[in-house]
């Protein structure tokens, strides 16, 4: 039941704010938002608007983000704040 | 579909077409063409040959606003088919849509109920050919423009980010 209601008000509440770690990842290739917006194409504009979380991808948009990057999808996306990759990476490391 | 560097003039004007601007046009437009109207029917009663002059200026400026959303990305940005543009951008002229026609519907039907209200009444209600066309015009203008008007005031200002 409480978990009904917990999913309940999820859907009842605005709109989830999706996290990305685009800039991060176009840089480390070297990529404009231009570039990548011309490799999945979309508007460079568009770009912009996922790295700032103005706007969220639809799925089609996000696998072919992922096919780019060649990353899952939760690597590049997240409902929670992602942390940085470095911190990621040592960690896996340390364990 | 890179909307900043399309025009018809030859010229790059995505980035310059600031949000202030691109309001400015919408007001231009609107209240330009309520002000002429309204100057023109004055004119008309008066014979004023300034107040004649005064509708022309009040047309130059409702037909510059007009230019910039016409002209510039905005129009294409609300109007564009599915084709030349990605989701986003759809998302962005759907909902210009879907604004508009809220917007439009609601002054369709408060204007209903105002000629019927008046009719009863005797208010104001366009009694001439020329007042109908200045209806008629305006709901033309207004049929025609809104998406292109409400894309221009609500989008955010393009960033020189490339």
């Amino acid at each position: 039941m409480r978990k009904k209601k917990e999913a309940t008000d999820t859907l009842n509440n605005a709109p989830m704010t999706i996290h990305n770690r685009l800039p991060v990842l176009r840089v480390e290739r070297g990529l404009s938002r231009q570039d990548l917006a011309d490799a999945v194409g979309v508007n460079y504009q568009t770009i912009g608007y996922l790295e700032r979380g103005d706007y969220s991808p639809s799925l089609e948009l996000a696998f072919r983000l992922s096919d780019y990057f060649g990353l899952p999808i939760e690597a590049i996306f997240s409902q929670e704040p992602l942390k940085p990759l470095s911190e990621e990476l040592y960690h896996a490391a340390a364990s | 579909m890179n909307w900043t560097k399309r025009n018809f003039a030859g010229r790059t004007i995505g980035h310059s077409l600031t949000r202030l601007r691109r309001r400015s046009a919408v007001v231009a437009t609107y209240l330009g063409y309520l002000a002429m109207v309204s100057v023109w029917y004055l004119a008309s009663a008066y014979q004023s040959v300034g107040l004649f002059i005064l509708v022309s200026l009040l047309g130059l400026l409702m037909l510059s606003g007009l230019g910039v959303l016409v002209t510039s990305w905005v129009w294409n940005a609300a109007n564009a088919p599915d084709p030349n543009l990605d989701e986003r951008q759809r998302r962005v002229r759907d909902r210009a849509y879907l604004h508009s026609y809220q917007a439009f519907a609601g002054s369709v039907t408060a204007m209903g109920f105002y000629a019927a209200i008046a009719w009863d009444n005797g208010w104001w209600l366009p009694a001439t050919w020329n007042q109908v066309q200045a209806v008629m015009w305006g709901v033309l203008l207004l049929a025609l423009t809104l998406p292109a008007a409400i894309v221009a005031w609500t989008e955010p200002d393009l960033a020189d980010e490339l």
